[in-house]
């Protein structure tokens, strides 16, 4: 079983999560959810298209202009109020490093600590374990917040994350997160080049094998479009391979931007495993 | 006394099997290939290899490490993998058809350029050697850079090249520390003990590559004494 905060899941449900940047800059969306109103219309969207989670950040990823934590705050903690006022059932995870972006965003509602940059501030865990709720242990090779990876080297990078991820979801527990609500996430990209993506992808099943429910995050990374020569905008069918892929051999939760599309993709994964029956069955039996 | 010397970058690209089929750093790869052949067939009988690193010389049959990057070398069951830079130069010997004694001598940190210099005027001293530097210029050149982009990283780059280029002493041992620090550089060192090793003697340099085609400056050259012909 995987609780999120208020909501319980089986381990074979397969959940997606969906992406809402509160940020100007990030890689993908350049902006489109920046607004308060487009945020929402965004979240209404993804929770219309199958979303099981919603995952809102305030700082882009990638380097750029520096967030204070009170701006961050700013562009996060009263959308999650409104999105959990909105939508009492929904999941929603808050995308950051920061113990006090994520006790803020716990008062105001939020479900999951979405701890993307590898325990970077170790009070974050703190949180979770006081407010009852879940978190996302992410391998991010030890690198600094919202930098690049630099001639990253891994005697064994699917070693490495295991040995990271898994001291992360101990401490999380030790602390008092409760067991059932934490999860681990390979990091794809974080800390990392593109090879390294890639057998962290294929060797997904040693993470599964741990016992922890494996949340990855894929959605048109710069893995994906080296992979393929694909610019961002062009990243969709590679992303859905990610996603097929992970789910097949074992994930659970996927952190996307293209929601419906993934949906489908892993009710497909869903049906050919057998854990959910198709929709309609008519084809050659009427 | 010094035969030669050479640059190249400390690229992971550089390593065999590391580039994806499209071999992007194919261009690099073979600029710094053709500066270690020239460094080659100046006929010395030892290469001494310079490069930031701390700890103690590995030594030259250590594993590449390609597999550390996602290459395709197996990973041994035992034995360390060289630092990324020592790798680079020991493939691109390998390439190039070196077959006489290799040095890997390791640059720490907090070195000062004085004492740079006076480790490549005892490298001189030490019998006929040549030197490959490696080591790349700014790693925040471009807004994809890894580092992210420094606005003044043109002007350092503009600087190590004009060092590489003329040989100038002022221009090698004026590489600030700080700077190369901020820009993720790690040619100063190398550059002061090519500074020490030169001690005033005439020599000429032949700049095959000077670009960042992935946000890092990378610079290929071939050094040699300046009454040679350059090819």
């Amino acid at each position: 079983m995987l609780r999120l905060g208020r909501r319980t899941f089986d381990d074979s449900d397969l959940l997606v999560m969906a992406i809402v940047n509160r940020t100007p800059d990030s890689f993908f969306d350049r902006g489109a959810s920046w607004a308060d109103d487009a945020a929402m219309e965004r979240v209404h969207q993804v929770v219309a298209d199958g979303a099981d989670i919603v995952d809102i950040g305030g700082v882009k990823a990638g380097p750029g202009d520096f967030v204070s934590v009170e701006e961050e705050a700013r562009r996060t903690i009263p959308f999650i109020e409104a999105v959990r006022s909105t939508y009492p059932n929904v999941v929603i995870s808050v995308d950051t490093w920061r113990h006090e972006i994520g006790r803020a965003a716990c008062q105001a509602g939020a479900d999951v600590m979405n701890d993307a940059w590898g325990g970077y501030d170790p009070r974050l865990a703190e949180v979770a374990a006081e407010f009852g709720a879940a978190i996302v242990c992410t391998h991010a090779g030890g690198v600094v917040p919202r930098t690049r990876p630099h001639r990253v080297a891994y005697d064994d990078v699917v070693t490495d994350i295991i040995e990271v991820t898994t001291r992360l979801a101990e401490r999380a527990v030790s602390l008092g997160v409760p067991r059932e609500s934490v999860l681990i996430d390979p990091g794809h990209d974080f800390g990392k080049n593109t090879w390294h993506s890639i057998e962290a992808t294929r060797r997904l099943d040693e993470m599964v094998a741990t016992g922890w429910p494996v949340l990855v995050s894929t959605s048109n990374k710069d893995f994906i479009g080296e992979s393929l020569d694909r610019p961002i905008p062009e990243r969709l069918a590679g992303s859905l391979s990610t996603v097929v892929v992970c789910a097949w051999e074992g994930a659970q939760v996927f952190r996307v931007h293209a929601v419906r599309e993934t949906r489908d993709a892993l009710d497909m994964v869903a049906v050919i495993r057998g854990t959910r029956p198709p929709e309609t069955v008519i084809r050659g039996i009427a | 006394m010094l035969i030669a010397a050479a640059v190249c970058p400390p690229a992971p690209l550089l390593l065999p099997g590391v580039e994806g089929r499209q071999r992007l750093g194919a261009e690099v790869s073979s600029s710094a290939l053709a500066s270690v052949v020239a460094l080659v067939e100046s006929s010395a009988p030892t290469v001494v290899v310079l490069a930031e690193d701390e700890g103690e010389p590995p030594r030259p049959d250590q594993p590449l490490g390609t597999w550390r990057y996602g290459g395709p070398q197996a990973r041994p069951e035992s034995g360390v993998a060289l630092p990324l830079a020592f790798a680079v130069a020991m493939a691109m010997l390998t390439e190039a058809g070196f077959t006489g004694e290799v040095r890997l001598v390791p640059l720490p940190a907090s070195m000062t350029p004085e004492h740079a210099a006076a480790v490549g005027r005892e490298l001189a001293a030490d019998g006929d050697v040549a030197v490959l530097i490696v080591g790349n210029a700014s790693a925040c050149s471009t807004p994809r850079a890894p580092g992210a982009f420094r606005e003044d990283a043109e002007e350092f780059n503009d600087a190590i090249v004009h060092a590489v280029r003329t040989l100038d002493p002022h221009s090698l041992m004026g590489v600030s520390s700080e700077a190369a620090r901020d820009q993720l550089s790690d040619l100063r060192l190398p550059l002061q003990v090519l500074s020490g090793a030169l001690d005033g003697a005439r020599f000429a340099s032949d700049i095959h590559y000077a670009d960042a085609p992935a946000g890092v400056y990378y610079v290929c050259a071939a050094i040699r004494p300046a009454t040679r012909t350059m090819t």
